[in-house]
């Protein structure tokens, strides 16, 4: 599981690049039928016993950003793709997605140009990439629209945890390719699985608006990331990293999923916390519920901390126990006979 | 020469821990000259040329990079540090290895923030190193206080010609004074790889004091502001253009006769050089040049951006024109060229 998030991870999926999805399908395609959707999501199918069809939905996208200018002397302007976290921007090291890869660094403030008490970060649009490349050189290579990606490769820390960029929501899609892995290991399930890697979901869910639609579901899980309990974050808002999944209740949820995922993971003994919200989830789920005429969603979460940084952090723990959820939820047939 | 100062930049030598970059000096060094260690763990290494020095000339660089000290754990697990040498800005969102173990600078979601403290600098004490640590009891069986963290960024080729790695401030001066000690000088050389420069220049003086110089060239790494939206003037000096080289800065003023020797050098050995055009910073020269009864002193250092974080980034054709200045500089001065001649 490890070794999967790792590699998924170190893969790019910056809406408009690639790696990742060509990655994810190539794994997924060990344990269903794939294909890959107009928006760039990646989409299998486990055919089941019945056609009653349950949608397994992570995103496969990334936040980043993209090439805005390229100057004289070979820097370059950018946007944002999706919330990055501009605090972390100064002295990242970044990769930027040209006609060839070319590693970047954030630009930092000299020492001795700084402003006393001068402690706010630099907006998107003024903070510049350093390519180490003449203009010339850098403009064969890297055009406006080029995207950039945070540079960072997969570690491990103590306890099972992991940090790498891009776990959001990476931890999501691995734990689906894992449920397939367990669910075809199992044997054929009683239901139909679609599992559903969707393209854009940080520019506002927009992959899994349209392979929803594509994809007659009649019900769905979304797996997501949540915020990991962290130093003096509040812990009404926080899920604790090693314990489990956390199940969401939202108005926008179907009752009958959740309380069907809380009878499942008790009857299998699977550690999951709790997480309440308001109204929208701000994850797939809130789309997928609205599709045609409606599907009753369910909504897991991975707890992770340093949301939107290069830094993201997850226990390989709770992405397991979230896929052991999910293969026992289907093989009681999720809501078909209920 | 690269593929040693890519082994001197992915080495964690924080201010106070120097040993492994040290060592792998004295492994360098140890066939080309003799050797002693002082007791702040500073190396003081004679190089025979092939003729007796008429000046005792001193080139010196320091060893220890900027990094985090661990000053407290909290029970939850959480490692607090006092950073050596770093803006706080560049530090949110970096990852770090404390010996083996991974760690990674902690930051607030910014979903759960409000407007304003999203683009705001969290207090410098508020920020914590996570390495997965369940508890107190936990992390201190893998990390103790007064442990050093470096930052986990490796060296790697960058652009066209330079290349990118924490902690070149200041291997590459280490590399650059191991070059020259593997090579023939015509005089004798004393070269000092020193400890602690960056918590107040403290290796360089008991180093200088031990050594007693005539004159000293301290080699190092000066920030290059040569980035866009910066203005040519406020520039420092210019990746490219040669080693920068100082006539003042917030800890030394330095010696006329060799900043104007230094530019003739290079000018009539073919290679280049260029003023450090600011008045900031300080290195070494600022505890040498007041060692003993003063030390006539002069900073060469190689231009990097992004210096005191964690990727800096240089230019390979300064860093080999700053050995070829070098050559011909020390052996100017210590052969006695026109200079301090009694």
């Amino acid at each position: 599981m490890k070794d999967l998030l790792f590699q998924l991870c170190a893969a790019v999926g910056v809406p408009g690049v690639n790696e990742a999805s060509l990655l994810a399908a190539a794994q997924l395609s060990k344990y269903a039928a794939v294909h890959t959707d107009s928006l760039g999501g990646v989409v299998g199918v486990i055919k089941g016993e019945s056609d009653y069809n349950i949608l397994l939905d992570a995103h496969i996208d990334e936040i980043g950003m993209l090439v805005t200018t390229v100057d004289d002397n070979g820097f370059v302007k950018v946007a944002k793709i999706g919330g990055i976290d501009i605090r972390v921007l100064p002295n990242c090291r970044v990769m930027i997605h040209g006609t060839e890869k070319v590693a970047g660094v954030v630009c930092s403030t000299p020492p001795h140009l700084k402003k006393d008490h001068d402690e706010s970060f630099d907006e998107i649009d003024s903070i510049y990439i350093d390519t180490g490349l003449s203009g010339d050189a850098a403009k064969k290579i890297i055009s406006v629209g080029s995207r950039i990606s945070f540079d960072t490769k997969p570690a491990e820390l103590l306890n099972g945890l992991i940090t790498a960029k891009s776990l959001d929501d990476r931890a999501g899609c691995a734990a689906l390719i894992e449920t397939a892995r367990r669910i075809t290991a199992r044997g054929i399930p009683p239901v139909t699985v679609t599992i559903s890697l969707s393209a854009q979901e940080e520019l506002g869910n927009r992959g899994a608006i349209t392979s929803a639609f594509a994809i007659a579901a009649d019900e769905a899980v979304a797996v997501d990331v949540s915020f990991g309990q962290s130093g003096d974050l509040p812990a009404e808002k926080c899920g604790k990293l090693a314990a489990g999944p956390m199940l969401g209740f939202s108005p926008v949820l179907s009752k009958d999923v959740t309380a069907k995922l809380e009878k499942t993971a008790e009857k299998n003994r699977i550690k999951i916390q709790y997480e309440g919200m308001g109204g929208n989830t701000s994850t797939n789920a809130d789309v997928i519920s609205l599709t045609k005429t409606g599907i009753k969603s369910g909504l897991l979460s991975i707890p992770l901390r340093n949301m939107h940084t290069a830094v993201e952090t997850v226990s390989v723990s709770d992405v397991t126990a979230t896929a052991e959820l999910l293969t026992a939820y289907i093989f009681e047939g999720g809501l078909c006979h209920a | 020469m690269l593929s040693l100062l890519q082994r001197l930049c992915e080495a964690p030598s924080v201010s106070g821990n120097e040993e492994t970059v040290r060592d792998i000096i004295i492994n360098e060094i140890r066939p080309f000259c003799d050797f002693s260690i002082d007791a702040l763990g500073n190396i003081i290494a004679y190089k025979k040329g092939k003729t007796e020095a008429s000046v005792r000339l001193m080139l010196d660089a320091h060893m220890d990079e900027v990094g985090l000290i661990i000053t407290y754990i909290s029970e939850d697990g959480r490692l607090k540090f006092s950073p050596v040498g770093i803006d706080a800005k560049v530090l949110l969102g970096r990852r770090v290895k404390i010996g083996n173990i991974y760690g990674v600078i902690s930051v607030k979601p910014v979903h759960l923030m409000d407007g304003d403290e999203r683009k705001k600098m969290p207090k410098a004490d508020s920020l914590c190193i996570d390495i997965g640590a369940e508890s107190r009891e936990d992390a201190v069986r893998y990390v103790k206080i007064g442990d050093a963290a470096v930052f986990d960024s490796g060296y790697s080729g960058f652009g066209d010609g330079k290349v990118i790695a924490k902690a070149l401030d200041n291997r590459v001066g280490c590399a650059i004074l191991i070059e020259m000690i593997k090579q023939e000088q015509p005089y004798d050389l004393i070269f000092t790889f020193t400890v602690q420069e960056e918590i107040g220049l403290r290796g360089a003086k008991t180093a200088a004091f031990f050594v007693v110089p005539d004159a000293s060239i301290v080699v190092e790494t000066t920030t290059a502001a040569d980035i866009a939206g910066v203005s040519s003037d406020k520039q420092v000096c210019v990746l490219g253009n040669g080693p920068a080289i100082s006539f003042m800065d917030n800890r030394t003023v330095y010696d006329k006769e060799l900043y104007e020797m230094a530019f003739r050098t290079a000018e009539e050995t073919g290679g280049k050089c260029q003023p450090k055009s600011a008045v900031a910073g300080g290195n070494n020269a600022g505890a040498i040049h007041v060692s003993n009864s003063g030390v006539r002193t002069l900073a060469v250092s190689v231009p990097c951006r992004y210096l005191h974080t964690a990727s800096g980034v240089v230019a390979v054709e300064d860093i080999d024109a700053t050995l070829h200045l070098l050559g011909a500089l020390s052996a100017r001065i210590a052969g006695g060229g026109g200079f301090m001649q009694n």
